[in-house]
């Protein structure tokens, strides 16, 4: 089995209106089971670049190959959506969740898109509530629930599935930092509990001593990667320029 | 997905626009109840009409007018296939003489096919007093001459004897007879002449002593079965050309497409709730999917398929039309027998047969899924990115 679970080749989007190119040409390779972090300003196309290794768009040119397989070829509705379902596991800034479902129908979701029975999506979407620390908490509705809680049951929806790959776009972003920190401590564990490959986008400085790697992005393209020996010096280096 | 899990996420939408979901199921229910009642008072007239119709006339029966019909043309009518039985009849007009002077036809038939006219198996069984037994100069008197029409008293008596003033082609003629019998009104139609208004004589008889010519006015054909009445009247007017058929059934089937078409145009006046219903679900549907634009694109990135989200909107109408179209069913049927039409001495009510149950079931179903489908294809082609930015 190929150890590179995600890989980028020269991929580049270009939004056509307005004519913004988001990403130029970036080339990237994430191993499986690493924790990776994406930095950078607003702007900087670290949203866009999780999007396209998720499936949500798709590149301008370049190519991106996901657990083995070229997603910029999948143009089939039902493929796609089986990828999203099945490798990916997405948490958003914003938590998503459906407001008029509780706590366990949202978890519950993704596993009924893949047409589990009643059952085994119960078993599956409470061993993820568990996971996170809200298995007590299934039959609240989202309104009733902090924002760090709504956090969980969106990480708990994204991982209920299984799926090989968690894309978290801002997870902390609208979390106060104890909320941040248990979030990040989640992500840790699920990490080197579970094996998952983490791709998380974060303006936040103070969460790239979490993961494994970190990818630096300036107007669309990488412009450093660092492992956590660099970190201080990255760190420094983006306070001075603060 | 798994078909009772659309439903299941539909319902909590349903749930959740509990005001809105309540008005789209109060009109359905006035959509079925008001389509199925328009449809059921049509079959209802339909089937009182044809019973009424059917009763009157016969529906294996083929009336023939004409002058000089023969025995001759009697017997060729007899050869024809599917013909059971021809009588023939005649009949002239004149005046009672006895007691209080009044019209009426006298009518000449073969007192043993009496009871085919009366649609009875023995004559007797409409003999109110005396016998049936009418030959030479015994006549039976209709259920409307031997009583005074308004009143209902009764102005003559079996065995009394009568005088009969009878207008014939070679003039007029002075008969004397006994009423050996009163019959029963008959209450129903027949071609010609009407056997309630008439004094019914043995018809060799009267063509002995009134015309001998054996010349009849008409026959009065049956056929072995209602079907082949059609065939007949259409060979009767080849072998006599100058007959005139009516066919009770062939009237019955024309009303049938009449009343078709009525219920047709019943049904689209009533359709028109049905119309305005879709136009609710349409923009129910569409304000749905706006509100929900961004629940659709997270539904896609984690999974759903855009045929799931097309189903799911469109369950969502499913149920919303499957509440209704059962309340609406339920108090169709409970309503039906209080709603009456006075018609024919009687009322009727609307019948709820199969398939007009069928139509009404069938129809919102129809018009609600159309209606839902262009917002719901809307949601299900939503790019999933750009239903999570949307604001």
């Amino acid at each position: 089995m190929n150890n590179k679970i995600i890989l980028l080749r020269n991929v580049w989007k270009i939004f056509s209106t307005p004519k913004v190119t988001a990403l130029k040409n970036v080339s990237l390779e994430i191993s499986r089971g690493e924790f990776i972090s994406i930095i950078g300003p607003s702007g900087s196309g670290k949203s866009t670049l999780l999007h396209l290794i998720g499936g949500l768009d798709k590149p301008s040119r370049g190519e991106i190959i996901v657990d083995n397989m070229n997603i910029t070829e999948i143009n089939d509705d039902i493929k796609l959506s089986r990828y999203r379902n099945t490798v990916i596991g997405f948490v958003f800034q914003m938590y998503y969740l459906v407001p008029r479902l509780n706590v366990l129908q949202n978890v519950e979701l993704p596993l009924i898109a893949r047409g589990l029975d009643p059952e085994m999506r119960r078993k599956m979407a409470i061993e993820a509530l568990e996971f996170v620390g809200l298995g007590k908490r299934l039959k609240h509705k989202p309104n009733q629930l902090s924002g760090g809680e709504q956090q969980r049951v969106a990480i708990a929806r994204a991982i209920a599935g299984k799926p090989k790959i968690l894309l978290a776009d801002e997870p902390t972003g609208n979390l106060d930092s104890v909320n941040a920190r248990n979030i990040m401590d989640l992500f840790r564990r699920m990490n080197r509990e579970i094996g998952l490959t983490i791709v998380m986008a974060t303006h936040n400085l103070q969460l790239i001593k979490y993961c494994d790697r970190v990818v630096r992005l300036m107007d669309g393209e990488i412009i450093g990667i660092y492992d956590k020996s660099e970190y201080e010096i990255l760190l420094k280096h983006l306070t001075l320029e603060k | 997905m798994r078909i009772p899990d659309y439903f299941l996420i539909a319902y909590t939408s349903f749930n959740e626009r509990r005001g809105r979901s309540i008005g789209a199921v109060i009109g359905i229910v006035i959509a079925v109840i008001s389509l199925t009642l328009a449809l059921g008072m049509g079959r209802s007239f339909q089937i009182l009409f044809t019973s009424q119709f059917e009763k009157i006339f016969g529906v294996n029966s083929i009336f023939v007018i004409a002058s000089n019909i023969n025995d001759v043309d009697i017997a060729y009518i007899k050869t024809i296939h599917g013909v059971e039985d021809v009588i023939g009849i005649t009949y002239t007009n004149g005046i009672i003489l006895s007691g209080e002077s009044r019209g009426v036809s006298i009518m000449a038939i073969d007192p043993s096919k009496l009871n085919v006219i009366y649609g009875v198996d023995k004559i007797d069984e409409v003999i109110e007093e005396g016998s049936a037994e009418m030959k030479g100069l015994g006549f039976i008197m209709g259920g409307h001459v031997w009583k005074n029409f308004q009143t209902g008293e009764k102005i003559h008596e079996a065995g009394e004897g009568i005088v009969i003033k009878v207008y014939t082609s070679s003039g007029v003629k002075e008969i004397s007879g006994i009423v050996v019998g009163l019959a029963k009104a008959r209450q129903s139609g027949f071609i010609g002449v009407n056997p309630d208004n008439s004094i019914i004589m043995d018809i060799d008889t009267y063509f002995s002593l009134i015309d001998n010519s054996r010349n009849y006015k008409l026959l009065y054909v049956l056929a072995e079965k209602p079907e082949y009445t059609d065939s007949i009247a259409k060979s009767i007017r080849v072998l006599i050309p100058r007959a005139r058929t009516f066919n009770p059934s062939f009237i019955t089937e024309q009303f049938n497409k009449f009343i078709g078409s009525l219920q047709l145009y019943l049904g689209m006046i009533s359709g028109i709730s049905m119309f305005i219903i879709g136009l609710w679900i349409f923009d129910t549907m569409t304000i749905n999917v706006l509100q929900r634009t961004k629940e659709i694109g997270i539904m896609k990135a984690i999974g759903f398929k855009k045929k799931d989200i097309l189903l799911l909107f469109l369950s969502e109408t499913i149920l919303t039309t499957i509440i209704g179209v059962f309340i609406g069913i339920i108090l169709t049927i409970f309503l039906a027998p209080y709603v009456r039409l006075g018609m024919f001495d009687t009322s009727i009510s609307p019948v709820i047969t199969p398939d007009i149950a069928f139509i009404a079931i069938l129809l919102p179903f129809i018009s609600n899924i159309f209606a839902a489908y262009i917002p719901a294809r809307r949601a299900a082609n939503l790019d999933p990115l750009g239903a999570l930015r949307y604001e």
